[in-house]
């Protein structure tokens, strides 16, 4: 099992369809609710222009507590991964 | 007296926005405890409230959003009911859309959102975490969907902003206009668009900061991962998200040359065949898939359907949005037109002009018909000339319905006003189904055309409709498309399972409808106890969406009086065949599908003779209430 304090959590843009379901379920990590104001993720859409905007704020704790993040877990485009000892 | 005694999913809140005297009303949501969620209870609150002779423009009209029960939590539930009065002919009209704006509507604290009365200039709402404004729009008016949602977006300072907006065609009243989420989905059916262009409101802008429990958090996550586990294990799952729809709109290999038989209508359906050329125009290499870009996909669905296209060259260049379905195809099918770059532009801007491509398109190929008959000539057209196949023509109409202006306006109440203003037989070719422009195919397919016919929301292809034999349906039954005798069981099976599907909110393309055929009720079920804390059995929630497609019936039958005669198809596809392709000479016999008729009134419950309801059925169904309102207006078999 990966060691929760020394890894990072990455994004491709490109791999990434906007689905919001990782800024949902990283709000039921925090929460056990689903609730994504309090997310760690936030996703921007831009429907006109097809463009789109990911984030990572500072209240991500890697999921301590679950085997693996949320996030990845339930990225089914593999677009979130995690890159190891870049804490 | 509570029924489930739910504990999770809903928000437990209802917004209610009157516009004749700007009040704005929380109340507890009493419903779910009857309905659970979604279209049921939009379904029960119209039927109790909205008085039948009320018309879909007077502001005794409710125009209502519902989001499913399971919407907002992590699953592919992304759908919302819009629920309303039907333009066409005013019985039961209802809508359905994905996207990103009903998990925000359930995150700002609300179930439903019932909008009543009209107002005297347009306004928009803007709802945020239990509360709601009704805010002047005239900055708003007259401006495209694309320009609307941008332009709040800007000036609220929230890119984050859920947006639900109609366009220039819905301002007109415009009768088929749509209600456009996030630039690309249309609620387009029944006319949703021009009920909320009647009632002034220009956008629902919507913001929301607050959760959204379920009964057992961790079970129901382990659960929801399995689901999705089950959808990505489907080889079309993956398919989807290369091209949208599979491939299939973007494909014209032959595997498809039986499928795009059953479900084209070309030329005003005179015929179901395209040739391989004019197919491959379309869809080849060459054709609209060329300006695909990427996907952007619909809130918490790991399938990703929705295409973002944009043309770079030539006479649409610049053109650019969400969407191009199996639907769109078949608009230009319609007039016989062939040209991939102004499919793409029609589609693009029939959203931002909040135009629903359904019904324009079928209104559009009427008076193509009437123009190669000699019925309408250019005197009649602003100087068009409606020769099938005439790109610019069908570009220019879409503008001039949306518009209403010259030609357009004629066309712009749809087919059956139109036949009627021109008369002379064109109602013979004015394809409608309860009075509402239909675009699908009835000849071959013979469930899809039995869902279509007897559906409560008139000629649309939601409800039940297959043209395929599915993973599902009651056991041991058969399916071959083409057959009368294998449909009635399998469409009563589907329909219910729809139903359930809009009560919670799942996206048809991951369940039993079409797309990646994965989830089914037993998943629905166990979702939904976890959820809200139930201990609902399939059987149980299965008659739960046969009561839901019952309300609309009896809705109907109360507003309208339809009839069984309402539910056979247009006489069309019982008098002229099929003109060429494998399936040439082929029409409905009206023998063979009066006893498919038969058979699924059977399976209802419903009076053979007059299509209607009977008490015996009603109070089985434990909808006695309904059967009461029935009797007393002398429309119940007893």
């Amino acid at each position: 099992m990966t060691s929760m304090s020394t890894f990072k959590i990455k994004h491709s843009l490109e791999k990434c369809y906007a689905c919001k379901t990782c800024e949902l379920i990283c709000s039921f990590h925090h929460t056990k609710s689903f609730q994504p104001s309090v997310s760690s993720i936030s996703v921007e859409r831009d429907h006109i222009n097809g463009i789109w905007r990911w984030t990572l704020n500072d209240t991500c704790d890697n999921c301590q507590g679950e085997e693996q993040p949320l996030c990845v877990k339930f990225c089914f485009y593999n677009a979130i991964t995690i890159e190891e000892g870049e804490e | 007296m509570s029924t489930f005694n739910i504990r999770g999913g809903i928000t437990g809140k209802i917004l209610r926005v009157n516009l004749n005297n700007d009040t704005i009303k929380v109340e507890d949501n009493v419903y779910a405890e009857k309905w659970i969620g979604g279209r049921a209870i939009s379904s029960w609150i119209l039927l109790n409230e909205v008085a039948p002779g009320v018309k879909w423009d007077d502001p005794e009209n409710y125009l209502i959003f519902g989001a499913g029960v399971l919407v907002g939590t992590i699953l592919p539930a992304n759908r919302m009911n819009i629920d309303t009065l039907n333009v066409f002919n005013n019985g039961k009209g209802s809508s359905n859309f994905g996207g990103h704006f009903s998990p925000e509507v359930k995150f700002a604290g609300f179930d439903q959102i019932i909008i009543s009365g009209k107002a005297k200039k347009p306004v928009y709402l803007y709802i945020e975490d239990g509360k709601a404004e009704i805010r002047d729009a005239g900055h708003l008016w007259n401006k495209t969907t694309y320009e609307t949602e941008e332009m709040l977006k800007n000036e609220l300072k929230d890119n984050k902003l859920e947006v639900a907006s109609i366009g220039p065609a819905g301002e007109n009243l415009v009768r088929g206009s749509s209600i456009i989420i996030d630039c690309g989905r249309a609620a387009g059916g029944s006319g949703v668009g021009c009920v909320m262009g009647d009632k002034k409101i220009k956008a629902i802008a919507v913001r929301g900061h607050k959760e959204i429990k379920v009964a057992f958090p961790e079970k129901f996550v382990e659960r929801a991962y399995e689901a999705y586990q089950k959808i990505m294990s489907r080889p079309t799952a993956k398919l989807f998200r290369k091209k949208t729809l599979g491939g299939l709109v973007y494909n014209d290999s032959e595997q498809f040359d039986e499928l795009w038989e059953m479900m084209h209508t070309v030329r005003n359906s005179q015929d179901v065949h395209w040739s391989r050329e004019k197919r491959s125009r379309m869809m080849g290499k060459e054709g609209v898939g060329k300006h695909f870009k990427k996907i952007q996909a619909c809130y918490a669905c790991p399938v990703g359907c929705q295409p973002f296209s944009e043309i770079n060259e030539g006479k649409y260049k610049g053109a650019k949005g969400l969407g191009y379905w199996i639907n769109s195809v078949m608009w230009s099918g319609k007039m016989d037109v062939t040209d991939p770059e102004a499919s793409l532009k029609y589609h693009l801007h029939a959203n931002e002009l909040g135009l629903d491509g359904d019904d324009s398109s079928v209104v559009m190929s009427w008076s193509f018909e009437a123009y190669e008959k000699g019925l309408l000539t250019k005197g009649d057209t602003d100087g068009l000339e409606l020769n099938w196949g005439n790109t610019e023509a069908m570009m220019e109409l879409q503008e001039k319905i949306a518009f209403r202006k010259g030609f357009g306006d004629y066309l712009a109440d749809g087919v059956v006003e139109a036949a009627k203003k021109l008369g002379k037989g064109s109602e013979q070719f004015a394809i409608h189904q309860k009075y509402q422009d239909t675009l699908d195919p009835y000849r071959l397919a013979k469930g899809w055309s039995l869902a279509c016919a007897t559906s409560p929301v008139a000629g649309r292809h939601m409800r039940g409709s297959l043209n395929l034999p599915i993973a599902f349906g009651p056991k041991g039954a058969k399916f071959n498309p083409f057959s009368y005798e294998d449909q009635p069981p399998m469409v009563f099976w589907e329909l219910r399972s729809k139903e359930i599907e809009d009560i919670i909110g799942i996206c048809v393309y991951v369940g039993t409808w079409s797309g990646v055929y994965a989830l089914e009720p037993s998943d629905y079920v166990d979702l939904t106890n976890l959820a809200i804390g139930t201990n609902l059995n399939e059987e149980e929630f299965m008659l739960l969406g046969q009561k839901s497609y019952n309300i609309e019936k009896a809705f109907n039958t109360l507003h309208v009086g339809f009839t069984r005669k309402d539910d056979l198809p247009h006489r069309r596809f019982f008098e002229d065949p099929i003109q060429s392709g494998p399936h040439k000479g082929e029409k409905l016999d009206l023998d063979k599908y009066n006893l498919m008729l038969d058979k699924f009134y059977d399976l209802h419950g419903w009076d053979k003779e007059t299509g209607w309801q009977t008490r015996e059925t009603l109070e089985n169904l434990r909808l006695n209430d309904i059967a009461e309102k029935l009797a007393q207006a002398g429309r119940l078999i007893e």
